[in-house]
């Protein structure tokens, strides 16, 4: 798109109001995002999500785009989508600071977990984990529990690409489950969260399932697996404990 | 000497995270499997919630081969059955022990290859 579209595009949503030009805008500089999320792939994050974070940053950029100013809308939304993908990092995924060093090594940990789990038919020592990765044991739990500060990601996102925002199989564990539970103190505090975390109480807590096998079953880590149950388990307590707070 | 570690942290939010890394560490020189060791601190971090303050005590020890952990005061509601649920499919056993003051002691016993 040829610079002087983008600046009628810009004064038709800035002056005039008219929304379609800022979704145009946003169409066309989609390339710039994907770019730039790129740049931050393989840290973590599924480089969907940091698309969709750095277009947030766009939309950003455009709302605050001073036309007086003579700069390509490109040139000035860069920092903002930038700045967009690098805040997700901070505030979504890790919830306490955690030394970058800590971080890599983490996420070497949760690999090497995954690949030797696969190897061994079972879960990996720490010993294993630390000999693999050519660290000592302590510096392999320091990295390990500090992964716990590592939230989860996209928990609203579609499970399902085939049948967005729904769970394979959902409905039958919860019906078995109901009729197991049904009135039950856990029954309630499972009202409380997404589908993904349900299903991964029922699995876990209903059929016995270990979380390799979840994690299996679901196509996510047991790395994952074990942030989820925690996740939920905390999110399930909190609501149990609210009649008391209250009482 | 046998492999038993003590461990008494304010009852109160904040202090589960000491308590996961100790037993990270024991767990570590007991060679326990990654899950067991992350089951054995959820289960732990469950039960802690249940903790009647000032102070929560957990005994860890490893004589007979697998993890034992007493952990306490707690309150009645480590009998709530939602709780029961979750503590049994992570522990291989559990148990409830009365204690001074009308509390309630939780002895879970984790082997090494562990209930599923």
């Amino acid at each position: 798109m040829a610079s002087g579209d983008q600046r009628a595009l810009l004064v038709a949503y800035l002056k005039e109001g008219d929304v379609r030009a800022r979704d145009r805008l946003v169409e066309e500089l989609m390339p710039l995002v994907r770019s730039l999320a790129n740049r931050y792939a393989g840290r973590g994050e599924p480089t969907e999500d940091l698309v969709q974070v750095g277009a947030i940053g766009l939309v950003k950029a455009i709302d605050r785009f001073e036309l007086e100013k003579g700069v390509e809308l490109s040139t000035y939304a860069v920092p903002t989508i930038v700045g967009e993908i690098r805040r997700h990092f901070r505030d979504r995924t890790w919830g306490v600071h955690v030394p970058r060093r800590l971080k890599e090594l983490s996420m070497r940990l949760a690999r090497t977990r995954d690949e030797l789990s696969a190897d061994l038919g079972r879960s990996p020592t720490i010993a294993e984990l630390a000999a693999a990765v050519g660290v000592d044991e302590e510096e392999a739990i320091d990295a390990l529990e500090a992964s716990k500060a590592y939230a989860p990601r996209s928990l609203d996102q579609p499970y399902d690409d085939d049948e967005p925002g729904r769970l394979p199989g959902l409905a039958d564990e919860e019906r078995g489950y109901a009729a197991l539970e049904r009135g039950s103190v856990v029954r309630q505090g499972l009202d409380v969260l997404d589908e993904r975390e349900r299903r991964i109480v029922v699995l876990r807590f209903l059929r016995g399932m270990s979380q390799s096998e979840i994690a299996a079953e679901i196509g996510i880590s047991q790395m994952h697996v074990s942030r989820l149950l925690r996740k939920a388990l905390e999110e399930m307590r909190g609501r149990l404990e609210e009649p008391e707070v209250h009482a | 000497m046998s492999d038993v570690v003590s461990i008494t942290v304010p009852a109160t939010p904040g202090w589960g995270g000491v308590v996961e890394l100790v037993l990270a560490g024991l767990g570590a020189r007991l060679d326990l499997p990654y899950d067991r060791i992350d089951e054995l601190q959820l289960a732990t971090t469950t039960v802690l919630a249940d903790a009647v303050g000032p102070d929560v005590r957990v005994d860890a020890s490893s004589e007979t081969g697998s993890v034992d952990l007493r952990i306490g005061p707690l309150s009645a509601a480590i009998d709530d059955p939602g709780r029961r649920r979750v503590l049994d499919a992570l522990a291989d056993s559990v148990e409830l022990e009365p204690g001074d003051g009308g509390a309630t002691w939780a002895v879970l016993t984790f082997e090494r290859g562990g209930a599923r």
